[in-house]
């Protein structure tokens, strides 16, 4: 490995030079909080610093060069997005800003400010979460009302919230696009290739989990940039990431990635030193989902990437990982709701004797109900399908919104793996 | 709203009218009126230049160089004038968002310029204990004076120009470049003032604690107010801060 010239990255991009392949040791790898893939093998980062970088990977995502692509540091920034010709934008609560490496010299050089103001900014909202960009080239950005301490002896504001909202910055366009709502501060957000959106919304009186939302986002025309949803979707919670998964640490960034052909939802929680899982389902007409920690590291992650399909990239306090691939562990690999019964499916066969022991069954159910309560039920029967990959297990009348948690501690598979993960929860809306 | 949206996702330089190359600048220059030698500044007449009729000699690139930063601050200033005009900018007084501090990467000094306001707003030296302000905003925009100027200056953006971090912005009728570069030792910064104006004139003010401190290159000083021709303007004013006291001062 070598530090890379950037100016030689980028050539190595448009697939006009030969880009110097590292034949020598990098003693160390940056901090990495952001990755924004520029293609399979090449990705734009930003550091703990707030500076900007490019790294080349090899085949399997391994670390082949990387390089500062500028001096400058964007101390608040949070996430980066590329824009056309490379460009980057980047920002803080104020503002949006694009670079450009306008002389060409492999440096980042001339930062516009792209976007600093918005139709709520006079009222006191900040940019909470963005720039994220999406398949159509779109920069989308959330604001929220500036949340700061009260001084001693301040009045409370007792006035309705503003209300959080998303808007788009449109190829071609000329003005800002609303394209979601919400009533509480967006902190994170992520879009799939297919437009499908998910926002952490924010409660901090709710100290149980944290709230994900999901939404397809209203389709863009880009031959009418400036059109302006009709009305667009106000986000609500669909999912909770349970507390106990997270060490009650909160989560941070959110990324979308393709993983056995199924489109999965990636959560960091760097306090925790782990990634939780997500795989969003539709139930009903609703959205719901699986929620399990996918990985758990010595130090902390900040950041998830997917390079190309099942090739999913982590930044973190120690440069770059390859997130491991899980289809070859012992593991929960989905739930379905049918009727009155739960499927749990496990990616290898398990040891049935486990499961139907019911002195010591290695696999249990709680049900968590998000409104009103529940009574107390009787462990049910479980019934394993003949390829032993699927446990079927009948459940009691459900409340209309629930947690369902899964424990499969101490469960292993029939050639005698441990699980990978024991502990998964499906939200039910 | 946004600000130069069709030209932002092109990838290409914007189009912010530059003011003029040196060479431009310096013929223009010479074919102006000379002024008074009794007016001219500090620095161009230590050098045994008149202003306006000598092409400026650029100073030696420094070694020394300002680190930018992009940050949030408490709301440090105090200056009536100052909190009156961020009033009219910020939503909430108690923090300085996204300021640009320059940090100099050879000595324990910090810049701070404000992109709402869109001047310098404080020299921090750090050399002093503890986090020594030496100089927080003062009175109105420099260019404030000037001219054409109405309303508040609005930020365009920042760029590197020879590695030195430039701001670009306009105020009213002004589009203003305005560059920082530091010598070797830290002991003094140079802010570089390029206007491009539809005026005859304009000016640089201060007020006069930053008067003490600063000596410029081109104009004439009327108490803390530089006097600009139109050529002047474009072709830049340098301003020097000298920030060791024990220094020698107006003399240069």
């Amino acid at each position: 490995m070598t530090r890379l010239y950037p100016l030689i990255i980028a050539i190595g991009i448009l697939g006009t030079a030969t880009a110097q392949e590292a034949n020598t040791t990098v003693p160390d790898q940056p901090s990495v909080v952001e990755i924004a893939r520029i293609n399979s093998g090449n990705a734009f980062f930003l550091d703990s610093n707030g500076q900007i970088g490019v790294a080349k990977f090899k085949a399997g995502l391994e670390l082949s060069a990387w390089d500062y692509y500028t001096d400058f540091q964007w101390a608040e920034a949070k996430s980066i997005a590329i824009g056309r010709n490379l460009s980057i934008v980047s920002g803080t609560s104020t503002e949006l800003t694009q670079a450009f490496d306008s002389d060409k010299d492999g440096k980042l050089d001339f930062f516009q400010d792209m976007i600093s103001n918005w139709p709520t900014k006079s009222e006191g909202t900040s940019i909470s979460s963005g720039p994220v960009a999406d398949a159509y080239g779109r920069l989308l950005f959330a604001v929220a009302p500036r949340q700061l301490p009260k001084k001693e002896g301040e009045e409370q504001d007792t006035s309705a919230p503003l209300p959080s909202q998303i808007f788009s910055w449109n190829p071609g366009g000329q003005t800002l696009t609303t394209l979601a709502t919400s009533s509480l501060p967006i902190a994170a957000m992520a879009v799939s290739q297919d437009g499908l959106l998910a926002a952490w919304i924010q409660l901090p009186s709710y100290t149980e989990g944290y709230y994900i939302a999901l939404v397809q986002l209203p389709k863009f025309d880009p031959k009418k940039p400036d059109e302006q949803p009709i009305s667009p979707p106000t986000l609500v919670p669909n999912i909770i990431v349970p507390a106990q998964l997270t060490q009650s640490a909160p989560i941070s960034q959110l990324s979308f990635a393709i993983e056995d052909g199924q489109e999965k939802l990636f959560a960091c929680c760097p306090e925790a030193n782990r990634i939780i899982e997500i795989r969003p389902e539709m139930h009903e007409g609703g959205w719901g989902g699986l929620v399990m920690i996918r990985e758990i590291f010595d130090r902390p992650i900040f950041s998830v990437e997917a390079m190309s399909p099942d090739q999913i990239l982590t930044g973190g306090i120690d440069g770059f990982a390859k997130l491991n691939k899980q289809s070859e562990n012992f593991q929960f690999w989905g739930v379905r709701f049918t009727g009155q019964s739960l499927s749990v499916d496990f990616s290898q066969p398990v040891n049935r004797k486990q499961i139907m022991s019911k002195r010591e069954p290695a696999l249990n159910l709680s049900i968590i109900p998000l409104e009103g309560t529940m009574e107390p039920f009787e462990r049910p029967e479980p019934l394993i399908e003949s390829d032993g990959k699927t446990v079927i297990l009948d459940l009691p009348k459900l409340p209309r919104q629930v947690i369902v948690k899964v424990d499969g501690s101490g469960l292993k598979s029939e050639d005698g793996a441990d699980i990978s993960t024991p502990e998964m929860y499906y939200t039910f809306k | 709203m946004l600000h130069s949206t069709s030209q932002g996702q092109d990838g290409n330089k914007a189009s912010y009218s530059r003011a003029g190359s040196s060479t431009t600048a310096a013929t223009d220059a010479a074919t102006t009126d000379t002024p008074a030698a009794t007016e001219s500044t500090e620095e161009s007449a230590a050098a045994g230049e008149t202003a306006g009729t000598t092409e400026e000699q650029p100073p030696a690139l420094p070694s020394n160089r300002l680190i930018v930063r992009r940050t949030s601050l408490t709301n440090f200033m105090s200056d009536q004038t100052v909190l009156t005009d961020q009033g009219k900018v910020l939503t909430d007084m108690r923090i300085l968002p996204s300021t640009f501090a320059m940090i100099s990467e050879n000595t324990d000094q910090t810049f701070y310029w404000d992109p709402h306001l869109c001047r310098l707003i404080a020299i921090r030296n750090s050399d002093k204990t503890p986090d020594f302000i030496e100089l927080t905003a003062e009175g109105g925009h420099p260019l404030g004076l000037s001219p054409g100027v109405m309303g508040n200056p609005k930020f365009f953006g920042m760029r590197y120009v020879e590695g030195d971090p430039e701001f670009l912005y306009t105020y009213g009728q002004l589009s203003v470049e305005e560059r920082f570069t530091i010598s070797d030792d830290g002991r003094r910064i140079h802010q570089t003032f390029k206007v491009l104006t539809r005026a005859s004139q304009g000016s640089c003010s201060f007020t006069t604690n930053w008067r003490e401190t600063v000596t410029a290159n081109n104009g004439r000083w009327k108490g803390n107010v530089i006097s600009l021709r139109k050529d002047e303007l474009k072709k830049g004013v340098r301003v020097t801060y000298h920030l060791d006291p024990s220094a020698p001062r107006k003399t240069y």
